[in-house]
C-alpha cells in the first residue's frame, strides 16, 4: 500500500523541489529589487524631482500593488530622464494614467522617457508649462525681436561694394570724437554718403 | 561669571520649553518614532536575511509575518520618506 504513494513522491519530488527553488529565486529577486528602492528614491530626489512628486509616484505603486522589479525599472528610468531633461510636474498622475492604460515595466519606462523629452527641462531652466508660456510670450515679443533682426541681415546681404566702403567711412568717423572740428566735417560727409543711396 | 549665569539661564529656559510640550503630543511623537523604527527594522531584517540566504526567502518573509506584497508596500513607504530611507540605509549597513 505504501509503494503506490512513495513512487509518485519519488518521481515528483525533484520536480516539486525545483519549482520551489524557482519560486524562492523569484521571491528573492522581488525582495532584492524592493530593497534597492530607498537608495534609488534618494538619487531621484537628488536629481531634482520634488519630494511630493516622488511620494505620489510611490503611493501609486503601493496602491496598485506594482511588483518591485517593475517599480525599480520605472524609477531607474525616472532617475536618468530627470538627469537628462529635468523633473516633470505631475509625474505621479502621469504614471497612474499609464498604469490604468495597462502599461508596465519597459513600456511604461519608455513612456516616462518620452514624457520627459517632451515636457522636461532642456537645459533652459524651465518646466514644460513654463516653456509653453514662454513660447506664447515669444509670439508677442520674442519673435518680434527676431523679425527686427531679420531685415538688418537682409540689408547686409544686399550691400554693394560701394555701400560697404561708405559704411567703413562711417565707422571710421564714428570712432573719432565728434567734438573735433575735422571730424564733424567727416561725419557730415559720411552721413551724406550713407543717406545718398536712399 | 555673568556668562555662566547666562548659560545656565538659557539651559533652564530650554528645559522649561521642553516641559511645556503637552504629554499627548510627546506620546504621539514617540509612537511615530517607534512605528518608523519598527518599520525600518522589519524591512531591514528581511532584506539582510534574503541577502544572506536567497533560497530561504519565503521562510524569511513568513518569519517576519509579511507577504511579498506587504514587504513591497513597506519598502514603498520607506522610499517615500527620506528620513526613513536614511535609517534603512544605515540599518542595512549602506548596502543597496
Amino acid at each position: 500500500m505504501r509503494a503506490p504513494v512513495l513512487i509518485p513522491l519519488l518521481v515528483l519530488g525533484p520536480a516539486l523541489l525545483e519549482a520551489q527553488a524557482e519560486s524562492s529565486a523569484a521571491l528573492a529577486s522581488r525582495i532584492t529589487a524592493a530593497a534597492a528602492l530607498p537608495a534609488l528614491a534618494e538619487e531621484i530626489r537628488g536629481s531634482g524631482v520634488s519630494r511630493s512628486e516622488l511620494t505620489s509616484l510611490l503611493d501609486v505603486f503601493r496602491t496598485k500593488n506594482i511588483p518591485a522589479p517593475d517599480a525599480k525599472v520605472i524609477l531607474e528610468e525616472e532617475r536618468s530622464a530627470a538627469r537628462d531633461h529635468g523633473p516633470v510636474p505631475g509625474l505621479g498622475s502621469f504614471v497612474q494614467a499609464r498604469l490604468d492604460e495597462g502599461l508596465r515595466g519597459r513600456e511604461l519606462a519608455a513612456a516616462i522617457r518620452a514624457e520627459h523629452a517632451a515636457r522636461g527641462i532642456g537645459g533652459d531652466g524651465m518646466s514644460g508649462n513654463a516653456r509653453g508660456k514662454s513660447a506664447e510670450r515669444g509670439n508677442a515679443s520674442g519673435r518680434g525681436n527676431r523679425d527686427d533682426q531679420a531685415p538688418a541681415r537682409r540689408d547686409d546681404e544686399r550691400t554693394t561694394p560701394e555701400s560697404r566702403a561708405d559704411d567703413r567711412k562711417t565707422s571710421d568717423t564714428a570712432s573719432r570724437k565728434p567734438s573735433e572740428p575735422g571730424n564733424r566735417k567727416a561725419d557730415d560727409a559720411g552721413n551724406r554718403k550713407v543717406e545718398a543711396p536712399r | 561669571m555673568r556668562r555662566i549665569i547666562c548659560g545656565v539661564a538659557l539651559a533652564l529656559a530650554a528645559c522649561a520649553s521642553d516641559d511645556d510640550t503637552p504629554p499627548a503630543a510627546r506620546a504621539t511623537d514617540s509612537v511615530a518614532v517607534d512605528t518608523s523604527m519598527a518599520m525600518v527594522t522589519r524591512a531591514a531584517t528581511v532584506t539582510l536575511g534574503v541577502e544572506a540566504m536567497p533560497a530561504k526567502a519565503d521562510s524569511i518573509l513568513a518569519a517576519a509575518s509579511l507577504t511579498i506584497e506587504e514587504y513591497e508596500a513597506l519598502m514603498y513607504r520607506i522610499a517615500a520618506d527620506s528620513a526613513l530611507s536614511a535609517l534603512y540605509g544605515d540599518a542595512i549597513g549602506g548596502k543597496r
